[in-house]
């Protein structure tokens, strides 16, 4: 049982390890591009580019250069790493079920609300509006992710016992 | 008989395939671009979602994970390809790329001339070096969305199972005293 429990903080640890060093990349470009390492800033750009349209009028600014992403998927990370530090406060990283799927719709409201009023020029959207409710999505979605993760780990380390 | 795993991948590939083609093949339609890593993640889900539809039992988080990750993967492979065959007809030369490059830079206005530059040159070496850097772009681009359609189908599992009751589990020592477990008992077998 307490072996259990080491792996499921271990796992745990690890997701909140990754999503540090995620949220760390994101502002490594404008990092590189303000002392000219230029070629790295290109390269983790061009990383993020696959997720993320990386628009220079739509992301936020440090050392006057765009981040990695923009203010949406900004947000989203964020509050992933947000969500993540709290998690064990919240929840046990033992449970593996998922909270109710009608949280996660909650969580995404604010930022499907945002993006369709904005796309439909009903309401503009800006910066703020965008980072923070995506900020709210990623604080969601990390109840859904670390216990789906720490699952996967039990499973796949159950699968390679029986091998 | 095991569900196949590839055939929902693959129908969720292709459809996510087609989606994130759209900016390539209409410009004009770049807002679906909007959506970023949300496709990626609702590509691995959907893929889920086929694939539990066609089990009867609990679907497990590595197996959505593996259908996932397959189904990333094809989206990528599908829009790299619809890109390169768009890429056919545009043909576009070495130079005609740098300049809409240093058009990108200069529209961006935190960029100074010393800087564009600089990026000018890595591109060139880019330029100079396409299909190593091709494979490069596209092996990352396997990976990040290999990697996000594992998330969206890791995340899609714990949806799709409630209501699912797994099966009931063989009573104890079944099929051990015989060996093989219970035999057909037709004449000739």
């Amino acid at each position: 049982m307490l072996k259990q429990k080491n792996a499921a903080k271990l796992v745990y640890l690890l997701i909140l390890l990754l999503v540090i060093g995620w949220n760390i990349a994101i502002i490594v470009p404008s990092y590189c591009e303000s002392n000219g390492s230029y070629l790295s800033a290109f390269l983790v750009r061009k990383i993020f580019s696959y997720i993320c349209h990386q628009k220079t009028e739509r992301s936020f600014f440090i050392w006057n250069a765009p981040l990695a992403v923009c203010a949406r998927c900004s947000g989203i990370y964020i509050g992933l790493l947000i969500g993540s530090l709290f998690y064990p406060l919240i929840r046990s990283y033992q449970d593996t079920n998922s909270p109710p799927r009608i949280y996660l719709i909650i969580a995404f409201l604010p930022t499907t609300l945002d993006f369709s009023l904005g796309m439909l020029h009903i309401l503009e959207n800006t910066h703020f509006s965008r980072a923070l409710t995506g900020l709210i999505a990623g604080i969601g979605l990390a109840f859904y992710l670390i216990p789906a993760i720490v699952n996967l780990f039990e499973e796949l380390n159950l699968w390679f016992r029986n091998q | 008989m095991e569900e196949s795993k590839f055939k929902p991948a693959l129908i969720s590939g292709v459809i996510f395939g087609i989606l994130l083609s759209i900016p390539i093949i209409i410009p004009k339609l770049s807002i679906a671009n909007c959506l970023c890593c949300g496709w990626l993640l609702a590509c691995g889900a959907v893929a889920v979602k086929i694939y539990s539809n066609n089990i009867q039992v609990p679907l497990k988080t590595s197996q959505a994970a593996l259908v996932g990750l397959i189904a990333g993967a094809t989206a990528d492979i599908f829009c790299t390809m619809v890109s390169k065959f768009v890429g056919l007809f545009r043909s576009v030369s070495t130079e005609e790329m740098r300049i809409t490059f240093r058009q990108a830079f200069e529209q961006q206005p935190t960029l100074n001339a010393e800087q564009i530059d600089q990026y000018m040159k890595i591109v060139d070496i880019f330029l100079n070096h396409q299909i190593a850097f091709g494979i490069l772009f596209f092996l990352i681009g396997i990976i990040m969305a290999s990697g996000f359609g594992a998330l969206g189908g890791v995340i899609a599992s714990s949806f799709f199972n409630k209501g699912k009751t797994p099966p009931p589990t063989p009573p104890y020592g079944y099929g051990q005293s015989f060996g093989e477990g219970p035999k057909s008992s037709y004449p000739g077998n």
